[in-house]
């Protein structure tokens, strides 16, 4: 890889942008590096003098790179190029997967007996209904990933944004619903104090069944959503690649 | 009223703004294009950093006052984005330049003719 090469692998590990605004970054610089190579050329610079030029105008500095990251990193997106990192690996995909089956498992004669959604009540529906959504949405992207094979890199991250939030509602809303019942139960055990193990008991059954399908749940649709954007930061990894190699074999 | 396209508690900002729309104002350029111009117009006095010349570029086009397009392949297969003002922009442009102007004037009579 050549200097300029270098210069365009460094931007592109050290910018904390989600696609498409870093592939869309790392090509304009790419461009202009050509551009004023060629200029200094013309200018009648011998080609290391240019080069060299070249690298400190467009070196990246942090101050440009945080200025970068305020025009087009909003919380949630910088959110998924993380996650996006942790995802990636086959290992860690692996070993989620292996832990997801073990907890499943586990958890599974107590869903299908059922009357873990009899004890949550109507919120157990309301919980679900979001983690349905963000599994819908996996299987969707899957099908176009994986089978269909659509990879335009505007189309990518179409979707990923929304499953995350799905992915992850039924875990806040679980949890609220649980703290709820929890403050209910701490005012029914201080007015009926000598029965309180009984009672504590009987008002937390509906917390403890709406965490527990809540849990499953996230469970459940956050391995789709890993798998879904593990694959999407491949596809994207593979695309910068390519443009880079492109822009080492032009100069 | 309009809000004030000038922004006095950042000025090095503003600055940077009115040169690149300034600069636009002749017509669609490329990022490259853009710092050469300023460097060029000021006598090498003004260089815009190519580190602050694309935020400032995707900032100013995220807000719609200037539009960005990739141009076709050429003969190396390298494709440049090109940015042109918008409409909003140019009326944008004129406000702020003419602020500046203001600003300008003002600044004079702070700091005095030279004698």
């Amino acid at each position: 890889m050549n200097e300029f090469g270098t210069i365009l692998s460094r931007l592109e590990r050290e910018l904390p942008l989600p696609q498409p605004a870093r592939a869309r970054v790392l090509l304009e610089v790419a461009a202009d590096l050509e551009a004023f190579f060629e200029l200094a050329r013309r200018q009648g610079r011998s080609e290391a003098e240019a080069q060299r030029l070249a690298l400190e105008t467009f070196g990246p500095s942090s101050d440009a790179v945080a200025a970068l990251v305020d025009v087009h990193g909003s919380t949630a997106a910088r959110l998924m190029e993380v996650l996006a990192g942790r995802s990636a690996g086959l290992l860690e995909r692996g070993l989620l997967f292996v832990v997801a089956v073990i907890v499943l498992f586990a958890a599974a004669p107590a869903f299908v007996d059922t009357r873990i959604f009899h004890d949550a009540g109507p919120a157990a529906w309301v919980v679900s209904a979001f983690a349905v959504l963000a599994v819908f949405i996996g299987l969707v992207k899957i099908y176009l990933l994986f089978l269909k094979r659509d990879h335009r890199p505007r189309q990518l991250r179409f979707g990923l944004e929304a499953m995350l939030w799905f992915t992850i509602a039924p875990a806040f809303l679980g949890f609220a619903v649980f703290l709820m019942d929890a403050f209910d139960a701490i005012g029914v055990v201080a007015a009926n104090w000598p029965d309180a193990g009984g009672l504590l008991g009987a008002c937390l059954v509906r917390g403890h069944a709406v965490l527990a399908i809540a849990l499953a749940e996230t469970l459940v649709a956050s391995i789709f959503w890993f798998v879904v954007n593990g694959r999407v930061a491949r596809i994207e990894e593979q695309n910068a690649e390519i443009l880079l190699e492109l822009k080492g074999d032009e100069r | 009223m309009a809000r004030n396209a000038l922004d006095l508690s950042n000025l090095s900002k503003s600055m940077n703004e009115l040169l690149v729309l300034s600069s636009l104002v002749s017509g669609p350029r490329h990022g490259y294009q853009l710092a050469l111009d300023v460097e060029e117009l000021s006598g090498g006095l003004i260089t815009l950093k190519h580190g602050t010349l694309y935020p400032i570029l995707h900032k100013l086009e995220r807000q719609k006052l200037i539009s960005g397009s990739w141009s076709a392949k050429g003969g190396k297969g390298r494709r440049r984005r090109a940015y042109e003002l918008t409409e909003t922009g140019r009326d944008y442009a004129d406000r702020l330049r003419a602020e500046w102007r203001g600003l300008m004037v003002c600044l004079g009579g702070i700091v005095g003719e030279e004698t």
